[in-house]
């Protein structure tokens, strides 16, 4: 599924301060790239305001006997062999040289979705398809705000989550809970890995919810998705301690990995006095209902 | 090993346990095997005081904390240390 033309264009986007650069003579890999990491290019935002802390350069690049190969953000070179494979590889060179270049600024980054609901972000934590992006969409439907759905950055302050708004990816069974993604049919489906065929971006989620992205909000409250989710059954939503979410929140976070005492001492400022809750998700309203009488409880969220 | 078992220094933390207070528990982390326990905030308590001091002098410094007698925590006291060191968390 090639459209390389031989030429290797440039596509530029900004993440809290770190500028991301992705070279690939495939201009369909730049335009999906483009797809997932839109509201990067068009913000243009610096946390700084005197230019990058950081670069991230990966590289794509289709070969003419129909390989690919991939430059991580390290310099490591993989090639891959099948047509469609290479943008699940470069989104994890991406996903990964960012996570990286995020940490040596001092934000860490947590693999969990983030919504905001009366000022406090509402973090979402589960491994894949747990149905961490279903309940982030049918939060923004009820008109809570984007934080994001991949990763939760935590600010070096330790008190705030940052926006990350990378496109939603979303899979073809979503397409059935919320009809207002009926457009997505209309478009190419994709292998963007994990099952999921389409990135929708913050402005489509815009146009179809009225989603509008956020940033810099403190954290109000912790939801560990466990378990696959049960169609026609109660959720289950039960409180836990703060040291069982943050044992949940450490295996998701990429930088426990090389600096594990770092992250373990952090965690606590992040978590403080926040409430988690253990979730096993069913019915997608009743869950949603369960989220929010939660993290909205009166004692919990001002405001 | 359990507590009797120990011939001269008290009940001592391995140097490479980290111990992080997180809300009212804490978690253990294990540097040797990358293991991560989650204790409640008394255990934490009790961990802080495992710096090789004498079995009994432990039980009377934990009991002070909380205004009780060293014979009121001493079985506490031991069924703890002996799940530290059924985890190998104690020299």
């Amino acid at each position: 599924m090639s459209s390389s033309d031989g030429a290797t264009a440039v596509a530029r986007f900004e993440i809290q301060g770190i500028e991301l650069i992705v070279r690939s003579n495939d201009r369909l890999i730049l335009s999906r790239v483009h797809d997932t990491y839109s509201w990067f290019a068009a913000s243009g935002r610096r946390v700084t305001g005197h230019g990058p802390l950081a670069t991230v350069e990966v590289a794509c690049l289709q070969e003419a006997d129909g390989d690919a190969i991939i430059v991580d953000a390290e310099g490591r070179v993989t090639t891959w062999a099948e047509a469609d494979q290479p943008l699940v590889g470069l989104f994890d060179a991406i996903v990964a040289g960012v996570i990286g270049a995020l940490s040596r600024t001092g934000i860490l980054a947590i693999h969990a979705g983030v919504v905001v609901l009366n000022g406090r972000a509402i973090l979402i934590a589960g491994r894949s398809g747990r149905g961490k992006t279903t309940l982030v969409l049918g939060m923004l439907r009820r008109g809570l705000d984007l934080l994001s759905d991949e990763l939760a950055l935590v600010a070096a302050d330790d008190q705030t989550i940052l926006a990350y708004p990378r496109g939603l990816h979303v899979r073809p069974a979503a397409l059935g809970l919320f009809p207002e993604l009926a457009f997505l049919a209309e478009t190419e489906p994709y292998d963007l890995g994990g099952g999921s065929e389409w990135s929708v971006a913050p402005a489509a989620l815009g146009r179809a919810f009225g989603t509008r992205v956020r940033d810099v909000i403190p954290l109000g409250a912790i939801i560990l998705l466990d378990g696959d989710p049960v169609a026609d059954a109660e959720p289950d939503l039960e409180p836990v301690p703060q040291a069982i979410a943050a044992m949940e929140l450490l295996r998701g976070t990429p930088e426990a990995s090389w600096a594990f005492d770092e992250v373990l001492a952090r965690l606590p400022r992040t978590i403080g006095g926040v409430p988690c809750a253990r979730l096993r998700s069913a019915r997608l309203e009743d869950t949603i209902d369960a989220v929010l009488d939660f993290a909205a409880g009166p004692t919990r969220v001002a405001g | 090993m359990t507590i009797d078992d120990r011939p001269s220094a008290g009940p001592t933390a391995r140097r490479d346990v980290t111990l992080q207070r997180v809300g009212r528990e804490a978690i253990l982390h294990d540097g040797q095997n990358g293991q991560a326990h989650v204790i409640n905030g008394t255990a934490a308590q009790l961990w802080e005081l495992c710096d090789g001091r004498p079995y009994d002098e432990l039980v009377a410094a934990f009991g002070a904390v909380y205004g009780r007698a060293p014979a009121a925590v001493a079985d506490d006291v031991r069924r703890t240390l002996d799940s530290f060191g059924a985890l190998g968390l104690l020299i």
